[in-house]
């Protein structure tokens, strides 16, 4: 299964690097083998800890389907939880990436994402390549 | 009935007039782009009629607060066939109005214009500094002259594209879509040159 990058996403990390909220050495030694994952190993025990890795849900549509997060915790000289959720319908979509900051916040983003789905669904999406 | 109606209608009026135009089939010149987008969102997939009453109401205080009569049209006709808008517009009020949510209806509404998938190259991690400089500068260089031409409020009235959004445009480093570039050259009547970026998708 391949692993692609959306527009979505493409644009969420120029922001967060510009912003600084992770580091290259965090982005080749952390963020970026545990999203290579999701295409190479699957069945990795990681994805059975829920402070990794759970289902999106939102309070207003409850769990939103084929929709996850993967979350990482105090990263970043800023110490922020970074959140890139992921949509797994055949291949796996990456998506709007986002720093939480409040419970509300995290709400109106995973909305956001589910919208999103609506669209990768419909193939109404632009893509940038895949995560090798 | 002239194109003009939909500008000076206020409030509650103006989505039921919208309503009205849509049911009627009203032609292109009447009836307006923006409208006749929201027609074809709804012939798409018919409205849940249990939630159209929740988005009315969401779109009338949008419409009360100032916010652009297109944008407005345009997030209730995309809330009106899909949960997620319409949550999101309902969010608007419970959350005291903000501007973040604003910002992300736009991008929604924007997004809804794909109508297939497009493949575009990839981008390095590595090159993802360059081309947030070179977006960086590309946008300050566009500020200046909108800020000669009268600032970002003018330009939110001239172009109908919410004041937030303009404002994340200019101090985001995510790439810039044509259409808003467009309706920003349109606008403020720049050159092609000057919204000209390698960047734009």
């Amino acid at each position: 299964m391949a692993i692609i990058i959306t527009q979505w996403a493409l644009d969420s990390y120029l922001q967060l690097r510009h912003s600084n909220a992770f580091t290259d050495e965090e982005y080749w030694g952390i963020i970026r083998p545990d999203v290579l994952l999701l295409a190479h190993n699957p069945n990795h025990a990681k994805f059975n800890n829920d402070k990794f890795w759970s289902p999106a849900t939102t309070r207003a549509l409850g769990v939103i389907k084929d929709g996850y997060k993967m979350k990482w915790h105090n990263v970043g000289n800023g110490r922020v939880q970074l959140r890139l959720p992921v949509v797994s319908v055949g291949d796996f979509y990456l998506g709007e990436a986002y720093v939480k900051a409040t419970e509300a916040q995290e709400q109106q983003k995973l909305l956001k994402f589910a919208r999103h789905i609506e669209q990768i669904r419909d193939g109404r999406f632009t893509a940038r390549g895949t995560l090798q | 009935m002239s194109a003009r109606l939909k500008y000076p209608i206020k409030g509650r009026s103006v989505i039921e007039a919208a309503a009205t135009m849509l049911e009627a089939g009203l032609p292109d010149d009447v009836v307006g782009s923006t409208l006749q987008q929201a027609r074809r969102c709804l012939a798409a997939s018919p409205p849940d009629e249990s939630h159209g009453q929740e988005v009315l109401s969401v779109a009338t205080r949008m419409l009360d607060a100032d916010l652009p009569q297109d944008f407005v049209l345009a997030a209730t006709a995309l809330a009106l066939r899909s949960a997620p808008v319409r949550e999101l517009m309902k969010m608007w009020t419970e959350e005291g109005e903000g501007p973040e949510i604003i910002v992300d209806l736009q991008e929604l509404i924007d997004d809804n214009e794909q109508l297939t998938r497009e493949d575009r190259v990839s981008v390095r991690f590595n090159d993802l500094d360059a081309i947030a400089k070179d977006i960086r500068g590309f946008k300050d260089q566009l500020r200046l002259i909108v800020e000669e031409m009268g600032g970002i409020t003018k330009l939110a009235e001239l172009t109908r594209i919410p004041q937030p959004s303009l404002s994340r445009f200019f101090s985001s480093v995510s790439m810039p879509r044509r259409t808003t570039l467009l309706k920003i050259a349109k606008a403020l009547n720049l050159s092609d040159v000057q919204i000209a970026t390698k960047w734009s998708r």
